[in-house]
């Protein structure tokens, strides 16, 4: 699977879009009890639940953004607060949108949709965000699919290096040990479909956890 | 003409004095400066409470942002969080003439970036000994004001607050340093050089200099 620059850009910690600050419900899973040990099926968890659901909005999103069809991009915002009941989640995938389109602008200026998203959109919810983002850079449905996936993951991971004892190497070899598995989520996200017909698959549990209040990570 | 606020980052290592610093500063501004405070704490909410506690400002006027264990990283290498939480403050409050942004207590190389910080406040204190100033770090080095707190400390913990001030000074030329405490009034110093600085934006001459690692530059001359 190939995959452009702009998506390396994207799934790269070190472009500026505030991911350090979130552990993907990895904090309240710690303070419930989840050892070290067991992080790499949170991990899988949230792949194969609402790592999946998010991907699949984020290929929607490139493709009605690279059509330039900004009512299609509204409508998916809908779709995805239909898809995330917890208000602490929504409010966290508002902040990471935003912050996520900010620095895009920045990236690819030139893009007319991106500008027009940011205006026109309330919520800005990061999986939308993340298709708009991604087709400004030109990238693929399927590439913004896995730079999803393996953001999702690799948030988890990252957050569990400052969480727990863990060996930061240990935390990528989890990431490694997955990417046949989020190659082919990746693919089953960007299948082309009606919005509402798109992937809903829940995690109860983040969202009742991600209602208690986190002490380090903003979610 | 600016139209929105001057952004006042403050920094320094845990325990030096910014919460207390911003609440005085507030306090002595208040009654002439619309301010708004954004807070990064490295646990929960804690400075915001803090801050809000003293009364000094509307509540909906203090934000806080956590930061996932790296305030460093909220100040200088990735200020989205922190830039969000400054414009909706405005957008919700607004206008203000100025916010001030303070840094969870990191060590002496955390510092703001420009995308973030019209100018910069470092904070250090005589207590975490009087050996520092001299370290250095961009904080000491480049800050726009160093501010050397609690004073009054000094004798009891064996720091000379004479040997503090010449080592800031040994690296900061003639950027300016104040030694003050707190619990004596100090902060009618470091209120008046926010006030002054707040009238060189207003004017369109501040200057914003990138204090970082790992080169010294300014971004304006």
């Amino acid at each position: 699977m190939a995959v452009s620059l702009s998506a390396l850009l994207l799934a790269d910690a070190r472009t500026p879009t505030g991911g350090y600050a979130h552990s993907g419900g990895l904090e309240a899973a710690v303070a419930a009890g989840l050892a070290p040990a067991d992080v790499p099926a949170l991990m899988r968890g949230r792949l194969h639940t609402v790592g999946f659901t998010e991907a699949a909005l984020s290929a929607a999103a490139v493709r009605a953004a690279a059509a330039g069809d900004l009512d299609a991009l509204l409508v998916l915002d809908d779709e995805a607060a239909a898809r995330c009941p917890s208000p602490a989640l929504r409010r966290a995938a508002s902040t990471l949108g935003r912050s996520l389109l900010r620095t895009a602008a920045v990236l690819w200026p030139a893009d007319p949709v991106l500008p027009a998203y940011r205006r026109g959109s309330a919520a800005t919810p990061r999986p939308v965000a993340l298709g708009v983002a991604g087709a400004a850079g030109g990238l693929s449905a399927v590439d913004a699919a896995l730079v999803a996936l393996h953001e999702d993951a690799a948030t988890v991971a990252a957050a569990a290096v400052k969480l727990l004892p863990v060996d930061a190497a240990a935390a990528s070899a989890w990431l490694a040990a997955l990417a046949a598995e989020v190659e082919q989520l990746a693919r089953r996200a960007a299948l082309p479909c009606a919005p509402a017909e798109l992937p809903s698959v829940a995690a109860a549990l983040l969202d009742l956890r991600s209602l208690q209040p986190t002490r380090l990570f903003a979610s | 003409m600016s139209v929105r606020a001057l952004r006042v980052g403050v920094g320094g290592p845990v325990g030096t004095g910014k919460s207390s610093l911003i609440a005085a500063v507030c306090r002595a501004l208040t009654g002439r400066l619309r301010i708004g405070v954004v807070t990064n704490d490295i646990y929960t909410t804690e400075d915001a409470e803090l801050l809000r506690s003293t009364g000094v400002l509307a509540p909906e006027r203090i934000v806080a942002v956590q930061t996932g264990c790296c305030p460093h990283t909220a100040i200088r290498d990735d200020v989205t969080h922190n830039l969000e939480a400054v414009e909706s403050l405005e957008a919700a409050q607004g206008p203000l003439d100025l916010v001030l942004v303070e840094s969870g207590g990191d060590n002496l190389t955390a510092v703001f970036g420009p995308a973030l910080a019209d100018v910069q406040i470092f904070v250090l204190d005589c207590a975490g000994g009087d050996d520092v100033p001299r370290k250095g770090g961009p904080g000491i080095t480049r800050s726009d004001l160093l501010v050397i707190n609690k004073t009054d400390l000094a004798p009891l913990v064996g720091a000379d607050v004479g040997v503090m001030l010449a080592g800031a000074r040994g690296h900061r030329g003639s950027l300016p340093v104040l030694a003050i405490s707190l619990r004596e009034g100090g902060a009618e110093a470091v209120a008046d050089w926010v006030e002054l600085r707040l009238a060189d934006f207003r004017a369109g001459h501040l200057r914003t200099f990138d204090v970082g690692p790992p080169v010294p530059h300014g971004h304006a001359h």
